[in-house]
């Protein structure tokens, strides 16, 4: 029996699909629902971490700063040993389940898919919008296309991950906080204007 | 009415003409006027009253050293008092008032003040308002806030926005007159990212005053423009200068207007993270000091030019000029420009080389004279032979030197090094990466300048790893000055001031050194000199030299006081951003949120969370809906959203051993599918937090923890595994939001959740207290434990809490035929206080283990964190305040938290307090839990609860804590 689709964690926050300056360069805030899987090497077990992954889903773990991308999936370092994988939302209980046993013994698995949310903003004011809310710079010759940080955006904890050069960035923050931060970037972008989507899944680029 | 439009010149658009109010008149001005010019303008010369004394004052400068043109600018909500005319950017409809003087400008009764003013010299208040000590509070301090007060402050909410952008650069260049564009352009030249910041509304800075280089100016700022890495922010003043190269700086985007555009913001609080910084941060003009130098038609010699060459007014008719260095004959020539009636240039030097192209326009040149008064539009001026001349003039320019604005220099370490050429101080070595450059490091002359400015960014693009770009044209070199030579003060009689704004004069120095106020620091404090709101941009170092010379010692050894941020005022509101009302912090909202919208619950913040504290029904009032949710859940059943509980998964071979080290009693004898009660202690032996642990796999635990502590929680065990136990092979992460909980309580839980829950037998046999389990609900996996808060039958649910809902409406709607009610934080609070639990008020920070009576769940054996500071002496004394239940003797009364526990009404010594309290639905009375001195021993005794506070005294009996179902028969049912 599949689950019912998940709700979106924003139905609290009353907002219209768009706003803010009718003549700025709008950005756009996507709530892009995705399977998510933390992953935390055992002690020791960090090289076959790095070759289970490798071999059950392509991706080669990423360095600190980094992210890693294969096929729709990706990956984001997250701490020492630690790091989160990112798929498409359907069927995510299979692949934690396919994970844990292929870790097993290798790496702690954490389903964290309900834990956290990922926020995509995109625009060519995208990083305007940041720079109210967060202080990385973020200029392409310091954060360019597959970077990732963990850093506070809008007073909260955030993953983020430049997707591409639009620029698009991924914000993964926890659930409990996706409507604050949902309202801190709509604040932000307020002088160029917004719009809110609801992607199907998160499309690693 | 002296002051006047120039038929051309000017920064200004004389095409548009814009209106504006002062002290209800009307007046018109041209866009790019400052409120200051365009006043002058209109012939308005008396602008305000000064701080203390109450004298007239006129408008003295042009710029952030404004010491006297303070205005109360706009009006309503958006009322901005000690607004400086000469940085307000005049706009349509600009409404300003004067300030500090009543009952009007021209007639105040204040001024008496002046007449009394050998009375009232530095630390008069200090000396006069000692005593008696109690007329301070309501006689002195607002007699003297009535006296004294500038502008008033504005109680109303202010309707506009403000934002905080924070950005990075290569290099930042602070100012852009000569030296800040050539240091932008040359570091822009090398590919840098640069960042140029500008105070004002244009760029250039001195450029704008001298026609000449206007070209220049121009063309540099066109090469900027075109530069894609190079960001310029006009009307963003940088005011601070800290570790790390952070600087910080306000951006006035929207102070040059009436209202800000819609969605725009009125200031930016703007930080910049520079790899090299240049400051390029000018120089201001220093007063002399001369008896009468603060009355209105005293203006800096400097600031005369800058009217007549960026505003395109004259400042008056007939004037004098006093120097003591050669800046001042280029004020001399824009006069002349201006078509003064008379200009008489008085030098204090014997000769200066610029004499001959000043007399050739027809000035009279002085040597070797002094202005001993100015008064009644009259000027003393006073040779060195004694021989003495007035001049009538509406106006008084006077130039004492340039002093360099090293306030950020000096902010970001560098000590300041005297510079005997220019009498004064510039910036020494750097401590931060920074350099200063052109004025600012007393280089002066737009030439001289540009050059050095030039250097310097090239110098700071080099340090921040580029190569130099082209080479570009600069202005011609400046003709060689004659040097300077300083002049401090005239003495003669009268008041001769040192800081305009707070009314502090040369004798008030002199009074604080023989007073035993000497050191700069002192005299400062003992004066007040320095600490009006143009930090001493003006007399300053003046002040410093009356000092120096009344300690017979050099000026470079008296130094000046320390410069901190901000270099001018900042409004609380742009430091603030968007961090107010409802975004002062951030909010953490549960998966079930919108549920307890839906259905009318009264929400209200715990911590960063928003919970509901209860669901009233129409009609009800809290109580009534505390007790009608606590009645369903002792009677029937109830459910609770408890998602906000810390949730952290640990897994690892070593977990079991961590989490006996971890928690004061033991987890590895814990069985897979069973939870326990955990108690965790600091290092110091206090209690630090609660909650239960479940055994999910042998090598896998789900621990909860309040929700105050969930982080704490973490970064403790954070602690441990990185810095004590680093051999333990654990890892943990939090998956607080990961999981909906919610709390199924009450005897008739087992039936509704049996109706809902597959895959999971619920009989008391199969899965008894403290059992774990999964299971699906509506199609849902959820995991399932038999734990208990309220003290009754009762499980809490966990599902991803994606589909918290629907696992929540499915419990529900199965609760339905039994009556299930959503209840709140109020009444699972007073079902754990029915219950005895140890809650936040209890767990304290002051008690241990054994005061909240767990004292025999903690280990006998084995290493536990707090074990070794727990058995302290004064941990260990069998009479601490111990965790009792109280409850009046009289049913009719009532309990406050807070109370102390005395032997009898009066008596002295409190033997603990009450820590939580509540109106029992099981014993239909107040209730409480208590922190009581042997409480163990005192079971049965009479006390009483005292509340001075309420002037209450309610006699108590002490009970067990657990004022319901002491043998915790409920739970295992």
């Amino acid at each position: 029996m599949s689950a019912p689709e998940r709700r979106s964690r924003f139905g609290g926050a009353s907002l219209p699909a768009r706003g803010g300056a009718a003549q700025g360069d709008a950005v756009t805030i996507a709530e892009c629902p995705a399977t998510l899987i933390q992953v935390t090497a055992r002690k020791g077990r960090q090289d076959a971490l790095a070759a289970a992954t490798l071999k059950e889903l392509a991706l080669a773990l990423p360095a600190p700063g980094a992210s890693a991308l294969a096929g729709d999936c990706s990956a984001l370092w997250l701490q020492p040993g630690g790091w989160l994988i990112q798929a498409p939302a359907n069927d995510g209980n299979a692949l934690v389940r396919r994970l844990a046993a292929a870790l097993d013994g290798i790496a702690a698995v954490v389903d964290q898919s309900h834990g956290r949310c990922v926020l995509r903003l995109s625009g060519q004011q995208a990083r305007a919008v940041l720079a109210k809310l967060c202080r990385l710079d973020l200029h392409p010759r310091s954060f360019a296309v597959g970077a990732s940080a963990t850093t506070l955006v809008g007073h909260v904890a955030c993953t983020m991950r430049l997707v591409d050069e639009t620029p698009a960035f991924d914000l993964i923050v926890g659930a409990s906080y996706a409507t604050w931060l949902l309202e801190e970037l709509v604040e932000a972008a307020d002088a160029f204007g917004w719009q809110l989507t609801r992607a199907g899944a998160a499309q690693p680029a | 009415m002296s002051g006047r439009r120039l038929p051309a010149g000017g920064h200004i658009d004389r095409e548009r003409h814009l209106s504006f109010s002062f002290d209800g008149r009307r007046f018109f001005g041209h866009p790019g006027d400052t409120l200051a010019s365009a006043l002058i303008a209109n012939g308005v010369r008396l602008v305000g009253r000064s701080f203390k004394y109450h004298r007239p004052r006129g408008i003295m400068t042009a710029g952030p050293d404004e010491p006297s043109a303070l205005v109360e600018l706009r009006e309503g909500a958006r009322t901005e008092p000690n607004s400086k005319m000469t940085e307000v950017a005049l706009y349509e409809g600009l409404v300003a008032r004067s300030q500090n003087r009543w009952p009007s400008l021209g007639l105040d009764l204040m001024a008496v003040n002046s007449l009394a003013g050998k009375l009232i010299g530095a630390g008069f208040y200090y000396k006069t308002f000692m005593w008696p000590k109690a007329f301070w509070e309501k006689v002195y301090e607002p007699l003297i806030r009535r006296a004294a007060g500038l502008g008033r402050a504005v109680d109303r909410r202010d309707p506009d926005h403000y934002e905080a952008l924070h950005a990075h650069c290569d290099v930042l260049v602070v100012g852009s007159g000569a030296a800040g564009l050539a240091a932008a352009r040359a570091a822009g030249a090398s590919g840098a990212r640069v960042i140029l910041c500008e105070r004002d509304d244009l760029l250039g800075g001195g450029l704008l005053l001298d026609p000449a280089h206007d070209a220049w100016r121009r063309q540099t700022i066109a090469a900027l423009e075109a530069m894609p890495e190079v960001e310029i922010l006009p009307r963003t003043n940088v005011f601070g200068y800290y570790d790390h190269n952070l600087l910080g700086a306000i951006e006035h985007a929207g102070d040059h207007l009436a209202e800000p555009a819609p969605h725009q913001v009125r200031q930016r609080y703007r930080t910049f993270r520079a790899t090299e910084v240049v400051l390029a941060t000018g120089a201001s003009e220093r007063l002399i000091a001369f008896p009468g130098n603060d009355k209105p038609g005293v203006m800096m010699a400097g600031a005369a030019l800058a009217y007549i060459h960026r505003f395109g007014v004259a400042p008056g008719e007939r004037a004098v000029i006093f120097t003591n260095n050669d800046s001042a004959y280029a004020t001399a020539h824009a006069l002349a420009d201006a078509q003064f009636d008379r200009i008489v240039l008085a030098d204090s030097r014997a000769a200066s080389a610029c004499a001959d192209d000043v007399k050739a326009r027809g000035i009279d040149v002085r040597f070797g004279v002094e202005v001993a008064h100015y008064g009644g539009d009259r000027v003393t001026l006073r040779a060195r032979n004694g021989a003495s001349d007035r001049i009538p003039a509406d106006l008084l320019c006077v130039s004492g030197g340039w002093n360099p604005n090293v306030h950020l220099a000096s902010q970001s370490g560098a000590r300041l090094r005297w510079h005997e050429q220019i009498a004064s101080f510039v910036p020494g070595e750097p401590v931060q990466a920074e350099r200063s450059a052109g004025a600012a490091r007393g280089v002066f002359g737009p030439g001289n300048a540009a050059r050095d400015g030039a250097e310097a960014g090239a110098a700071a693009a080099i340090a921040a790893g580029f190569k130099p770009g082209a080479a570009f044209a600069l202005p011609d070199a400046d003709r060689p000055e004659t040097p300077l030579e300083p002049l401090w003060e005239v003495r003669a009689q009268g008041k001769a001031f040192v800081d305009l704004q707070n009314d502090v004069t040369t004798e008030d120095i002199r009074l604080a050194h023989r007073e035993g106020f000497s050191h700069i620091e002192h005299a400062k404090r003992y004066t007040t000199h320095n600490m009006a709101t143009d930090q001493g941009k003006l007399g300053g170092l003046v002040g410093a030299a009356v000092l120096a010379e009344a300690r017979g010692e050099p000026l470079e050894k008296v130094g000046l006081p320390t410069f901190r941020p901000y270099t001018s005022p900042v409004t609380i509101g742009a430091l603030a951003g968007r961090a107010i009302g409802e975004h002062f912090q951030p909010v953490r909202r549960t998966s079930l949120h919108d549920w307890h919208l839906r259905h009318g619950a009264a929400m209200q913040p715990s911590g960063a969370w928003l919970r509901p504290f209860y669901y009233p029904k129409p009609g009800e009032d809290i109580w009534d809906a505390i007790f009608r949710e606590a009645r369903a859940v002792r009677g029937s059943v109830g459910i609770c959203d408890v998602s906000t509980l810390g949730k952290i998964d640990l897994q690892g071979p070593d977990a079991a051993t961590f989490l006996d080290r971890l928690y004061a009693n033991a987890f590895s004898t814990l069985a897979i599918g069973k939870a326990r009660y955990g108690l965790m202690l600091r290092e110091d032996g206090i209690a630090f937090d609660d909650g239960t642990t479940a055994r999910l796999g042998p090598e896998h635990f789900l621990l909860t923890c309040t929700t105050a502590n969930a982080g704490p929680v973490l970064e403790h065990m954070e602690f441990y595994a990185q810095t004590v136990w680093p051999d333990l092979d654990v890892q943990f992460s939090s998956v607080t939001d990961q999981w909906a909980q919610m709390a199924v309580a009450g005897p008739r839980s087992r039936l509704t959740l049996q109706k809902v829950v597959a895959g999971l037998d619920l009989s008391n046999e199969a899965f008894p207290f403290m059992a774990v389990g999964e299971a699906t609900i509506a199609g849902i996996p959820v995991r399932v434990f038999r734990i208990s808060f309220s003290g009754e039958l009762a499980y809490e649910v966990a599902a991803p809490s994606g589909d918290g809902e629907t696992v929540w409406e499915a419990i529900i709607a199965a609760g339905e035929e039994f009556g299930i009610a959503p209840y709140g934080l109020e009444a699972m609070g007073l079902m754990r206080i029915e219950k005895g639990h140890a809650a936040g008020p209890e767990l304290n920070g002051q008690t241990t283990a054994a005061d909240l009576g767990m004292g025999r769940m903690v280990k006998k054996a084995g290493d536990v964190v707090g074990r070794v500071l727990g058995a302290r002496p004064a941990l260990a004394n069998p009479s601490r305040p111990r965790l009792v239940g109280i409850r009046p003797t009289d049913p009719a009364k009532r309990l406050r938290g807070g109370a102390h526990l005395v032997s009898e009404p009066g008596a002295g010594k409190s033997l603990g307090w009450v820590s939580s309290v509540t109106q029992s639905i099981e014993l239909s009375q107040w209730i409480g839990l208590a922190m009581l001195e042997d409480g163990a021993a005192r079971q049965g005794q009479l006390l009483h609860a005292v509340s001075p506070l309420h002037g209450e005294s309610v006699e108590v009996i002490v009970t067990s804590p657990h004022h319901i179902d002491p043998e915790n028969a409920r739970v295992r049912a």
